[in-house]
């Protein structure tokens, strides 16, 4: 699978979606770990925002959510 | 008739406007910050401690917006940053640190590697690293040699030896440029159930992304990952 590899170096994409600067991760002020999902209408369907390190969807629960749309 | 009820509406707006652009000095953006900022509501910790701020944090908003503030105040910025390096207050130590990078070219190198060999706190160190070689020019390649030597964080060693890879390259203007341009209104503004916000980035390989070319064609699964700045 192919998919873009963009990065925030300002994290202003990062703020864009409130997830700039929660979290400490490598001695660095970091982004909280986050997952969206946005239909082919550009409507955002499913966020989900970490709450610990681990703590992300599994490829499943994607699967699941992009079969909702 | 119609005019004098419109006079003062408009004058609202242009008073408001006003006082958003010339809202704080850079000495004023940081006192801000470190009054935003709780440093007690860190949560979810392991053995090196709490790293995550709650759900509902407002600080890293305080955070965003000064660090805006700083950078558009430009070179003004340089003498209160210099001073918040000495500051109690570990993360306007950090946020110091890291925004003296933004300045690049024009913030001292000798401020930043004096700092660096007292700092107490490794985050503040690793942006005091990366904001040294973003002033570029080779001339901190001797002490940051010598500096990795004494550093005892690998976080930081590590960067250290970014800084010495790139070799005198200095901030990539287009960095500070998209911070200037940013609106603060934007943070935070997706919302379940409205269009996704917008955006543009580059790739790693150096090709543009932008969010709404998806648009009525496929979905789009976004995820955040952390990394190295």
């Amino acid at each position: 699978m192919n998919y873009p590899l963009p990065t925030d170096p300002t994290q202003t994409v990062n703020a864009l979606y409130g997830v700039a600067f929660q979290m400490r991760i490598h001695t660095e002020v970091s982004n909280r770990p986050a997952t969206f999902i946005i239909d082919r209408e550009g409507i955002l369907r499913y966020e989900r925002r970490a709450t610990t390190y681990g703590d992300r969807p599994k490829p499943n629960d994607i699967l699941a959510e992009l079969k909702k749309l | 008739m119609h005019t004098s009820r419109l006079l003062p509406l408009l004058l609202l707006a242009i008073s408001v406007s006003g006082v958003e652009s010339a809202e704080r000095s850079p000495a004023e953006w940081l006192s801000w910050f470190a009054e935003q900022w709780d440093e007690s509501s860190w949560t979810a910790g392991n053995q090196r401690g709490r790293y995550m701020r709650p759900l509902d944090d407002t600080g890293w908003k305080a955070r965003m917006k000064t660090l805006q503030g700083l950078v558009s105040a430009g070179q003004e910025s340089i003498p209160a940053l210099q001073q918040a390096l000495e500051s109690e207050h570990t993360s306007t130590r950090i946020l110091a640190a890291q925004t003296l990078g933004y300045l690049a070219p024009g913030a001292s190198k000798d401020v930043m590697l004096r700092r660096l060999s007292v700092e107490k706190d490794a985050a503040t160190r690793l942006y005091l690293v990366d904001s040294i070689s973003m002033q570029g020019g080779a001339s901190s390649r001797d002490e940051l040699s010598s500096w990795r030597k004494r550093e005892s964080n690998g976080d930081v060693k590590r960067h250290v030896g970014y800084a010495l890879e790139r070799g005198g390259e200095g901030l990539d203007g287009s960095i500070s440029a998209t911070l200037l341009g940013w609106k603060r209104e934007t943070m935070a503004a997706s919302k379940l159930g409205a269009p996704a916000p917008d955006f543009v980035l580059q790739t790693v390989s150096g090709k543009s992304v932008r969010l709404s070319d998806y648009r009525g064609k496929r979905a789009v699964v976004l995820v955040f990952v952390y990394g190295d700045t």
